[in-house]
């Protein structure tokens, strides 16, 4: 931190840059850090306490409606995966903005999930099978079955169960990209 | 996704949750008897399995269902009652996750006590979607209405919060300097005013609770941490207070005054 009497505190990150200090305080000649990372300030309107925020925010440019995270490991070049309206992406520790995979404007992501192999995401009433390179694999297209698919969860086996709005039952998608109906003849009352 | 199992929940009270084992080709009923009173209709949003119990994001709050039953967990008014969108249990800890319009809370399913991060704590927004929600040996991953949050703190450990101040203190009107309590005389039977603070971020969420000296029970402090006595009477006293914020912090005990009422000592 550097504070100046003039003018606003400046705040420096090696990977940032210069930021501003987002208070309007004059800040007098110094400030102290304390042990547990506190800085406390001295300023014209008094003591003021800095303390570093539990949670930070990862900055993607356009920040949108996040719809699902999901965690890789292994051959998976990021730790999170995650999705917004239009656009899939993923983000590694340490960097300063997420990476943008896919775009599918006029689309709605809706949910993610990851196994060794795969990064799947249901956008509206398909379900994308990515690689590990973000690369498009295959669609599967379920337009005539209902409308958005909300769900979806990967059993030990890495079949894929999802739910779809106006639909009935459980959907599940096997290993070799078949499709099975899990309703009333399979116990679920319910749509 | 469950140890045993595939569970699957619905929007009707009497059938809120089926189950199929991996090796059943079919799903089964799995709800018990829902005997808590709720506002609405029930609905499961999310469902997590750990260690035998299964948690569920529901309409009508957070729903803990083991063997014996159902049951809502009880979080106060401020929380009862309110939609929660996704649950997930962090391993090896006593810590329930789940979200509502408040932000994420941390429940300990072993002593009740639960925390609530939001935007002081640095989420983008305190709307967490359904399935934002990840706990993985990174930390913990919210994706909220406006853009991914991240905190490497898996909240194993906990440090504690700074002690409390007095920050102000008046009896019978008067404001009188905590320093000089021992020394300074006050009227008789006054009406005392105490103001505490801990220099903590933010302030508005420490918890505290105080005793005096010839009290066995810990009491909430009042909102806005003003404690008032109507009418003290003499003696000599210890006030102690335990300041807790948030998961990341633990009560720090602290006997911050020791004030005599003199007059009638």
């Amino acid at each position: 931190m550097i504070n100046a009497f003039t003018g606003p505190s400046l705040i420096v990150n090696p990977a940032d840059g210069f930021s501003t200090l987002p208070f309007t305080l004059t800040v007098t000649n110094q400030s102290y850090q304390a042990p547990d990372g506190n800085i406390w300030l001295p300023t014209e309107k008094g003591v003021v306490l800095l303390k570093q925020q539990i949670f930070s925010e990862n900055r993607s440019r356009k920040r949108k409606y996040l719809c699902g995270v999901s965690s890789a490991s292994g051959r998976w070049e990021a730790e999170c995966y995650f999705c917004s309206k239009e656009h899939l992406r993923s983000y590694t520790i340490g960097h300063p903005e997420a990476k943008v995979i896919d775009i599918r404007l006029k689309g709605y992501y809706q949910s993610l999930q990851l196994d060794g192999e795969n990064l799947w995401a249901s956008n509206v009433y398909q379900i994308l099978q990515y690689d590990t390179e973000g690369k498009l694999r295959r669609t599967f297209d379920f337009n005539q079955y209902g409308r958005f698919i909300f769900d979806m969860m990967l059993d030990p086996d890495k079949n894929l169960w999802f739910t779809q709005e106006a639909s009935i039952g459980l959907k599940q998608i096997d290993t070799e990209g078949n499709l099975h109906i899990f309703a009333k003849e399979q116990g679920l009352r319910r749509s | 996704m469950g140890t045993n199992g595939i569970y699957a929940g619905s929007n009707t009270v009497e059938s809120y949750l089926y189950f199929k084992a991996y090796d059943d080709s079919i799903f089964r009923k799995f709800t018990k008897p829902v005997r808590f009173a709720y506002e609405g209709a029930l609905r499961i949003e999310d469902i997590h399995e750990y260690n035998g119990v299964i948690w569920l994001a529901s309409s009508v709050g957070l729903l803990r269902q083991d063997e014996h039953g159902i049951e809502r967990v009880e979080l106060g008014e401020r929380f009862n009652n309110l939609l929660a969108k996704t649950v997930k249990c962090q391993e090896d800890t006593p810590y329930v996750w789940f979200s509502n319009a408040y932000g994420l809370v941390q429940y300990n399913s072993e002593t009740g006590e639960f925390n609530l991060y939001d935007e002081s704590e640095g989420l983008p927004s305190n709307t967490i979607n359904t399935r934002g929600l990840l706990l993985n040996d990174d930390g913990v991953w919210v994706g909220t209405a406006s853009g991914l949050a991240f905190t490497h703190n898996i909240f194993n450990e906990a440090s504690p919060t700074p002690s409390p101040r007095i920050i102000r203190f008046v009896a019978d009107g008067q404001s009188v300097r905590v320093e000089s309590l021992s020394k300074k005389a006050v009227s008789p039977n006054p009406f005392i005013e105490i103001l505490i603070s801990s220099p903590s971020y933010p302030s508005n969420k420490v918890q505290y609770q105080y005793k005096l000296d010839d009290e066995e029970n810990w009491q909430e402090m009042p909102a806005g941490n003003l404690l008032t006595f109507p009418k003290f009477t003499g003696g000599n006293y210890t006030m102690a207070s335990e300041p807790k914020s948030s998961a990341t912090t633990h009560g720090a005990l602290r006997i911050f005054v020791i004030f005599h009422q003199r007059g009638i000592l």
